[in-house]
């Protein structure tokens, strides 16, 4: 079909569609990591006691692959929850700024500290903080509930990260659980087959990376290559953990994997998963050259870890 | 269908051409200015009136006076640029309704929001009054009596809005002869039927069913096979003449909508369905009995059962679905009396109940709880819950009308028992207009009244919105002044002001119902706001074939919350201009073109964004001084050539929309960081070509 002859029935076509098939430009894809990027902030463990201490940790990258340029920020806050929606009623109020904690109403935790990774220590007073519990609950409930509250569902507080790099700021934020009993892990780092060959994830210089098991190098692939990656299926790590519904409810639930894939070229099906479509296919570029994946595992209840890969093409 | 006063008793065939168009010209002014800026007893509360059986007329429901009535009537309105042939839609071009995004059926009007501007039928809310993708109007414009559109300060009879009010009336069947309409354009295919009763001469009353079903269902298939997209509305009228005061009317309507997108897309990060969906189907059964008494009391009652059937749902990746699904029955009930008391006064009084008793499913992605981290993409929890949502309304009315010299004063309230959300309130709207006489050109009008609006439903639904919403409130009040003018020219202008509060806002707090039991609520009523603004009407008569009208509204509309700083309103429009001609060529060729502009509705200046590494999506930051959309303009043309075939007039019409394909900007779409965005792009040029037949 001609352009022209599919703009004439485009025409004759309903507002809505054809308001959302334009003619500009395609937006970057997601999981296409092609300029300066936050790809993952993860605690070393998402839920902590009072008195305990957090450390935190980035997984940057750029159309280069790891990045370790720039400085780094970090700051550990309380706030409330930012309301981010929009409903078609009448839409203000519903924008309220959300930048990690340079929110209205953050309360600062510790020391912002400007290092590669930071380490907190987490008030052993915290749950009694009143200031803390206002931005953490808001004002709606009375200081006795928030009390009741801290000491039964914990408080989030967020750890706030400003990586500046070639005078760019970019802004990514984790909560951290903090909760007297609750005891949280990060999901285990993830291994994977990758174009049939099994990659295990190594720790090297502070960085986990998911090489091949059987020692023969890098892997290679042909330009334009389809790769089917398929992660580990066993999902026993996942733990129960109990929460406090929006109905004030408590409930128990289960952690769930959630998978999320990035490259720096190459093009992905789709780069995020959750069973059963776990396996995407990544197409290798059509440049030859060394391209870096990653691999990021989140359990749905704080806990994160990553892996990367090197992949060359050629 | 054209405009029959009393005194116009009988049809002019020979002449219906040139008085139809006469009588659109005439009727797209505001029935309570202009021609009537000097109302007398016998015209003031004139409306449509109808002519039943034997060619007695029965004037419908009286109505009390309002600060400003935009009346049309007559299917040569219909013939306005950009309207599909659709009366109704002429209330987009009126002074103090903001553009509506994509030609949708819904009014901003003077800066309240959509939700704040009534749609009725006969007396009767209905969901929409329009179906979806530029439809029609769910009632065929062959049909409608009349359509008043009251941009505020409306008469005390009715309530329940605290912004506009589009009201629709249907006409009785046309008891002179049979009547067979049709009519098929690109968008569907309809058809009516009028049946009088009784032999020629002695006729009581008149039947007249129609139905109308688009087929978009066979078209979008060969471009988006995974639409599904179609609207349907059938209606049927019974009028019968009891007796020579006395008449009863039945009507029976039904409408529906259907709008389901599916997409199995992978690339972009969607591994899984992908879809979107609304549903809306509701049906109206109204009996009326009118009665007019000799000594001049006359008396209306009219009931109404209806059911109503919305549905929403949307699909993603890695989360719930989302299911809203809410749907029961609404009754009503409107009993009107008038009671003249001498030349100078008059007493009108009435009841005026509504129920909606609907039940709602809902599951949606839930909130956060406490102190709960957020999974990636969105929570992976699904709220699922069913309630029962009533809300009960009964409001008795009384409404002073005193004329006197060169005033025409108008003094009413409403009392409103509504019982909302399991709360119950007493509402009071007191309301005052008056129209004073200058000269016997010249009118000086100023209204001033309350208006109260239950919270929408959907908003109380628990764990949706928020049970615990008040009703909202509008302080309008309006001065104006209305001139007729030399060589066929008619002005109006209005300076307009409106005080808001109690309006819903989205907000993410927990609150505390009792003592250690808390919840997470959405909406909040704390909102308030301010609207302002300077309407602008110039209208011509039709003289030498040619009749159209200018509007312009400059406005400015605010909210805020208590205690913080005041920002523009989502719709608000500082400038809006509509221009509309009509050029009667000759008996067969009619042109028409229609011309609007209006300044963007505020939007959001993104700064910058944040990632969330726990939902893994970016959060914008939002400047706080923001930016406005383009300006949006667009020209609408239109061609009508009349001719007779096959025994029947027929209309042949095309009518183009946008027709220089002026690329209007409705929003913004960002990129999945909010580095990049690109325009969402209103409507394209779109033809639309279509037949009318009447077979008589």
């Amino acid at each position: 079909m001609s352009a022209l002859n599919r703009r004439n029935l485009c025409f004759f076509s309903v507002f809505s569609l054809l308001a959302s098939t334009q003619c500009s430009p395609p937006f970057e894809q997601p999981a296409l990591v092609i300029s300066p990027r936050v790809i993952a902030l993860i605690a070393s463990r998402p839920t902590v006691a009072p008195g305990d201490s957090v450390t935190m940790t980035a997984a940057l990258g750029d159309a280069m692959g790891v990045s370790t340029q720039g400085t780094l920020r970090w700051s550990l806050c309380a706030r409330p929850e930012v309301s981010s929606s929009g409903l078609p009623l009448s839409s203000f109020g519903a924008f309220e700024p959300d930048i990690g904690c340079n929110t209205r109403g953050t309360v600062q935790v510790a020391q912002s500290v400007t290092a590669e990774r930071a380490t907190f220590t987490i008030p052993p007073e915290i749950l009694q903080d009143e200031p803390v519990l206002l931005a953490a609950f808001g004002d709606q409930v009375s200081a006795e509930t928030r009390r009741a509250l801290a000491q039964s569902a914990g408080i989030t507080l967020i750890a706030s990260l400003t990586w500046t790099v070639n005078s760019q700021e970019f802004i990514a934020f984790k909560r951290v659980l903090v909760h007297p009993t609750e005891q949280n892990t990060n999901p285990p780092t993830p291994w994977v087959t990758l174009g049939g060959r099994a990659f295990r994830s190594i720790a090297r210089e502070g960085v986990q990376r998911c090489e091949p098991t059987d020692g023969n190098g890098p892997h290679v692939v042909a330009p334009m290559t389809h790769v089917v990656i398929t992660p580990d299926t066993d999902e026993a790590w996942v733990e129960p953990f109990e929460r406090i519904d929006a109905s004030g409810q408590r409930v128990t639930e289960y952690e769930a994997a959630f998978r999320n894939w990035f490259s720096t070229a190459g093009a992905w099906d789709f780069g995020r998963a959750r069973a059963p479509d776990l396996a995407p296919t990544w197409v290798a570029p059509r440049t030859p050259g060394t391209s870096t994946l990653w691999l990021v595992l989140r359990d749905g209840h704080g806990g994160t870890s990553a892996c990367i890969f090197t992949v060359l093409v050629r | 269908m054209s405009l029959r006063t009393e005194s116009s008793h009988a049809r002019a065939p020979n002449r219906r051409v040139s008085s139809t168009l006469l009588c659109a010209a005439c009727c797209i002014l505001p029935v309570n200015s202009l021609a009537q800026a000097r109302p007398t007893p016998s015209t003031r509360a004139a409306r449509p009136a109808r002519r039943t059986a034997n060619g007695v007329t029965v004037r419908a429901r009286p109505e009390n006076l309002s600060a400003t009535r935009m009346s049309f009537r007559g299917p040569e309105v219909a013939n306005v640029p950009g309207t599909f042939g659709d009366a109704g839609r002429v209330v987009a071009s009126q002074p103090g309704v903001a553009r509506t995004p994509f030609a949708a059926g819904y009014f901003a009007v003077r800066g309240t929001s959509f939700e704040n501007t009534g749609l009725m039928i006969e007396g009767f809310p209905v969901p929409i009054l329009y179906h979806y993708a530029a439809g029609p109007s769910v009632v065929p414009t062959r049909l409608v009596s009349s359509l008043d559109f009251y941009p505020g300060g409306y008469p005390t009879q009715f309530g329940r809005y605290s912004g506009g009010l589009v009201s629709l009336e249907l006409a009785a069947p046309d008891v002179d002869r049979r009547t067979v309409d049709a009519e098929v354009s690109i968008f569907g295919v309809g058809v009516g039927v009028t049946v009088p009763f009784g032999q020629r001469g002695e006729r009581r009353g008149g039947v007249s069913l129609n139905v109308r079903r688009s087929y978009y269902d066979l078209l979008l298939p060969l471009v988006f096979p995974s639409v599904t997209l179609n609207f349907g509305d059938a209606q049927a009228v019974v009028d019968f003449r009891v007796g020579e005061r006395t008449r009863a009317e039945l009507i029976v309507l039904g409408s529906t909508d259907v709008y389901d997108r599916s997409d199995q897309r992978r690339a972009g990060g969607a591994s899984t369905l992908n879809r979107d969906g609304l549903q809306v189907h509701f049906y109206r059964v109204i009996a009326k009995l009118e009665h007019k008494y000799s000594s001049g009391f006359a008396l209306t009652f009219a009931a109404m059962v209806g059911a109503d059937d919305v549905r929403f749902a949307s699909a993603d990746t890695g989360r719930p679905d989302t299911d809203v699904h809410y749907g029961g029955a609404t009754v009503g009930q409107r009993l009107t009396m008038r009671f003249p008391l001498g030349r100078a006064l008059s007493v009108s009084a009435g009841i005026d109940s509504l129920a909606t008793l609907f039940r709602a499913s809902v599951s949606f992605p839930e909130l956060l709880g406490v102190s709960v981290v957020p999974a990636p993409q969105a929570n992976r929890y699904a709220t699922r819950a069913t309630a029962d949502v009533d809300q009960i309304d009964v409001t008795p009315w009384v409404d002073l009308a005193l004329r006197s010299g060169p005033v025409d004063a108008s003094l009413g309230a409403r009392v409103s028992y509504l019982h909302s959300g399991g709360k119950s309130y007493l509402l009071a709207d007191p309301r005052f207009i008056a129209r004073i006489a200058l000269d016997d050109r010249t009118t000086l009008i100023a209204s001033t009244g309350i208006f109260h609006q239950p919270a929408p439903f959907f908003a109380l639904v628990p764990l949706l919105g928020n049970g615990a919403l008040g009703p909202q409130a509008a302080w309008q009040s309006s001065v104006g002044v209305e001139a007729r003018l030399d060589q066929g020219y008619d002005l109006r202008s209005t300076v307009f002001v409106s005080q808001l509060s109690g309006l819903p806002r989205p907000t993410n707090q927990l609150v505390e119902d009792s003592p250690g039991q808390v919840r997470r609520v959405l909406l909040t009523d704390d909102g308030e706001g301010f609207a302002s603004g300077v309407e602008l009407y110039v209208r011509r008569r039709l003289m030498q074939g040619i009749f159209g009208w200018i509007s312009a509204t400059w406005s400015r509309a605010e909210r805020w919350i208590p205690g913080g700083a005041p920002y523009p309103f989502a719709l608000d429009q500082g400038f809006v201009f509509n221009a509309a001609a009509s050029w009667e060529i000759n008996s067969r060729w009619r042109l028409g073109a229609r011309f609007s502009l209006s300044t963007g509705t505020p939007t959001n200046l993104v700064r910058g964004a944040s990632l969330d590494a726990d939902a893994n999506s970016f959060r914008p930051d939002y400047l706080a001084e923001g930016d406005r959309l383009p300006v949006f303009h667009q020209l609408d043309l239109r061609v009508d050539y009349r001719f007779r075939a096959l025994g029947a007039d027929m209309n042949f019409y095309v009518d183009v929309l946008n027709s220089y394909f002026a690329r209007g900007t409705e929003g913004w779409n960002f990129q999945y960081d909010f580095r990049a965005r690109q325009p969402l792009q209103g409507l394209p040029l779109l033809p639309v070509v279509g037949l009318k037949a009447t077979w008589r």
